[in-house]
């Protein structure tokens, strides 16, 4: 049966996700899951119910306006399962982005090829871990790219986070971070690892790791698909600069607990 | 089995299977070793702060046929002492542990009162499951640093492992202590992603619960869905329609599948086969994207909630058919690899008299010669001829690999007889909900997830929101037969067998 796996792969073809079209252009298609996105503005009482419904808090009315923050979406979409709701998921929206502006100028020129990625799990609940790993399945292959999971730090040029930071890893994570060589990049992955996300309110949980080590890179999703966070890799080599990372944002209002 | 009504515990029935006591603390010992000397095993124990006083619920559970007792044990809140159960079980002396950091029990008589949930950096009179605590404190060092039990002679070396690890692993410590390549010891010191789920839970209403168990363990979203909807439905009252329970076995089984298939390869690429790898993420991917259809979530989140269950499309039986094709490869393909096997073959053996003494459950008991199985025991739907519990009984990785197999080939089978059998049955039909009998008889749901019995009791608050909610990921009961199977193995083979029993960090740590 072994011996037979060449003939077997030409007869099964090739599994590799295409990254781009006939025409040359980024396909898109897989890159988001959807992001909500408030498409008109409702009364002050339809407003504040929709907020209370959200678990995660990405839904907040200030200043007379509800506002969405997609990275505090888990798209468990109670917002949208009423017709008339004001919020839609939309997949123009980007789910990758710099969370510093002067990146835009400076990342590119830092790393180019052969990204060597450490990935640490700070709380995570094996979600966004399970999507990580997919990254090197036939499907994804993010090896032809040129990007490379390495097991130590010390050779590392990028952290990959996936988890909310509990309290029990901060330091864990911290001594990862400091272990690194300079230059290097932090990529947080999925909702907790940025906001915390319902772990937010426990009193061990962790508020998003950007109160531990300084983040450069959103990944949004609960978890994210693997095109998407193949796609933050991209950002930082330069060598892809679509449309969908902005580099302009707010900052959301603190948490809070109950 | 002794009769259960026979016993000197004055039991009134709570539940469908359900009979519950009070006892005091002095009477514990007793009640609950006449329990399990009556062939009951201990599914869980819950404490619950009731402002005056502290309960703790013991849940013993028994089956086929379904039986479940529980033990109520109330203690002052002046007076938090508690009598271990240490000598009769040991999964109870580990319940133990974590009530007394969670809550600040003190044990009598326990062998090993040392913390298990906080980290030594937390202060020590710091319990958060107590309604009184509020805030996350400053974190000290009173409680020194890990005991780890030294281990000293000639050529002894000490290999720290974690809890940032090489490979793709879930944060955990664990540390060796070897002669040459040979492991003489093993401690697995985890926590490091404690979220505090079970204080979150408390005052949620019941769809925010549900995302919450949805993400107590990301891979076992199903199997935790449906424990925690079980036992909300007990507590309420709701009768679930029949479509409603195919829908949830058909997500059961859809969950062990792409489980199941990554584990296999895994196994295969910890041997150096790197191939089979390749085939087997292949086949989850396909199957992660057929779950995407399913429900919509590539992990298929959102499909079951309490009261029923609801799917986009099902599974065709041509796209069963075809992924039992490719997996039968994968399976001729690393079964038919000498290396591979070799290497399987007498690796890490957890043999059965340990696994029964440290309360196994799952496929590393069922590879060790138990014939538990939740949907055997606990069946919330009759599964058909199909269904028989994959039983191996050597105990090492090639046991528990085959035990995969087996339950892979018999989860494709029970799946396309269910999906026959759902189609003529109508819509999900009207939900019929009854008052709630008792607050505090609350609600238990068992369901057997990938790895093993996941158990959930909740208990509601008069308004309707979740008042309590205990969880039990069979990671918690399995991680202790880790460090038994790994005796005299060599370090490379670590992974190895870490990988065949694949727990979960983030469902244990809770």
């Amino acid at each position: 049966m072994t011996n037979t796996w060449i003939l077997r792969g030409i007869i099964h073809r090739k599994k590799t996700e295409k990254r781009y079209d006939s025409d040359g252009l980024v396909l898109t298609k897989g890159i988001t899951l959807g992001l909500p996105f408030v498409k008109k503005q409702v009364s002050s009482e339809n407003a504040i119910q929709l907020v209370s419904i959200c678990p995660t808090q990405a839904l907040v009315y200030e200043n007379n306006k509800l506002n969405v923050y997609p990275e505090r979406c888990i798209r468990c979409d109670r917002c949208v399962e009423d017709n008339l709701s004001p919020i839609v998921m939309t997949n123009d929206q980007p789910s990758v982005r710099w969370s510093n502006p002067d990146n835009s100028v400076l990342l590119p020129h830092q790393f180019r090829r052969s990204i060597h990625i450490r990935i640490v799990d700070a709380g995570d609940c094996g979600g966004c871990y399970n999507e990580v790993r997919q990254l090197n399945n036939p499907f994804y292959n993010m090896h032809r790219f040129g990007f490379f999971i390495t097991p130590t730090p010390r050779n590392a040029d990028v952290l990959m986070v996936v988890g909310s930071g509990t309290r029990q890893m901060q330091y864990a994570l911290q001594a990862t971070y400091e272990a690194m060589p300079t230059p290097k990049i932090v990529i947080a992955v999925g909702t907790c690892a940025l906001s915390g996300n319902m772990w937010s309110k426990s009193l061990t949980g962790g508020t998003g790791i950007k109160n531990v080590i300084p983040v450069d890179v959103e990944v949004m999703g609960s978890p994210p698909t693997p095109l998407t966070i193949i796609q933050s890799l991209f950002s930082i080599t330069g060598r892809q600069m679509p449309a969908s990372i902005i580099s302009s944002k707010t900052e959301p209002p603190e948490m809070k607990r109950d | 089995m002794k009769e259960i009504s026979n016993l000197a515990i004055d039991l009134e029935s709570v539940g469908t299977h359900r009979l519950s006591a009070t006892v005091g603390p002095e009477s514990i010992v007793e009640s609950a070793s006449s329990l399990i000397n009556a062939g009951m095993r201990l599914a869980l124990v819950s404490g619950h702060d009731d402002g005056f006083s502290i309960r703790i619920v013991y849940l013993f559970t028994s089956g086929p046929p379904d039986r479940r007792v529980e033990l109520h044990v109330p203690l002052d809140i002046e007076h938090l002492e508690l009598p271990t159960l240490a000598s009769i079980s040991f999964s109870a002396s580990r319940f133990e542990r974590e009530l007394a950091d969670l809550f600040g029990i003190t044990l009598l008589g326990h062998p090993q009162p040392r913390r298990l949930v906080l980290h030594q950096h937390w202060p020590t009179n710091w319990h958060p499951m107590r309604h009184d605590t509020v805030d996350p404190p400053k974190m000290v060092r009173e409680a020194g640093s890990y005991p780890f039990v030294p281990v000293e002679g000639s050529g002894v070396f000490e290999i720290p492992v974690g809890p940032v690890h090489a490979g793709l692993i879930e944060p955990g410590h664990f540390r060796f202590w070897v002669v040459g390549e040979t492991i003489l010891r093993m401690k697995a010191r985890l926590w490091f992603v404690h979220k505090g789920i079970e204080r979150l839970f408390e005052g949620k209403d019941i769809e925010a619960g549900l995302g919450i168990s949805e993400r107590i363990s990301g891979d076992s979203a199903v199997g935790h869905s449906i424990a925690f909807s079980q036992a909300v439905e007990e507590c309420r009252g709701t009768q679930v329609s029949a479509r409603a329970q195919i829908l949830r076995a058909i997500l059961l089984e859809m969950e062990r599948l792409y489980n199941h298939v990554a584990d296999i390869g895994a196994l295969c690429n910890d041997v150096g086969y790197g191939l089979a790898q390749a085939n087997a993420l292949s086949l989850r991917e396909k199957l992660l994207g057929l779950n995407r259809e399913i429900t919509g979530h590539r992990l298929l989140r959102g499909g079951i909630f309490p009261g029923g269950a609801k799917v986009v499309r099902l599974p065709t039986q041509r796209e069963l058919e075809e992924i039992g094709y490719q997996f039968e490869d994968l399976v001729s393909q690393s079964t038919s690899n000498t290396l591979v096997m070799e290497r399987f073959n007498g690796t890490a053996i957890l043999d059965r008299s340990h696994a029964q003494e440290l309360g196994v459950v799952g496929v590393a008991a069922r590879a060790s010669g138990i014939s538990f199985d939740s949907r055997d025991a606990h069946p919330f739907i009759e599964l058909g001829e199909n269904f028989k519990v994959a039983l191996h009984n050597r105990g090492d990785v090639l046991a528990r690999f085959n035990v995969r197999v087996d339950e892979f080939r018999i989860s494709l089978l029970i799946l396309g007889e269910l999906i026959k059998l759902q189609s003529s049955l109508g819509e999900v039909g009207q939900i019929s909900e009854n008052d709630i009998k008792s607050l505090r008889a609350g609600g238990v749901g068992i369901a057997e997830g990938w790895r093993g019995t996941i158990v959930h009791r909740v208990e509601l608050a008069a308004n309707g929101t979740l008042s309590r909610v205990k969880i039990v990921d069979p990671s918690f009961l399995n991680w202790p037969a880790l460090p038994v199977a790994l005796a005299d193995t060599i370090v490379p083979d670590f992974p190895l067998a870490n990988k065949s029993f694949n727990l979960s960090y983030a469902g244990n740590d809770l």
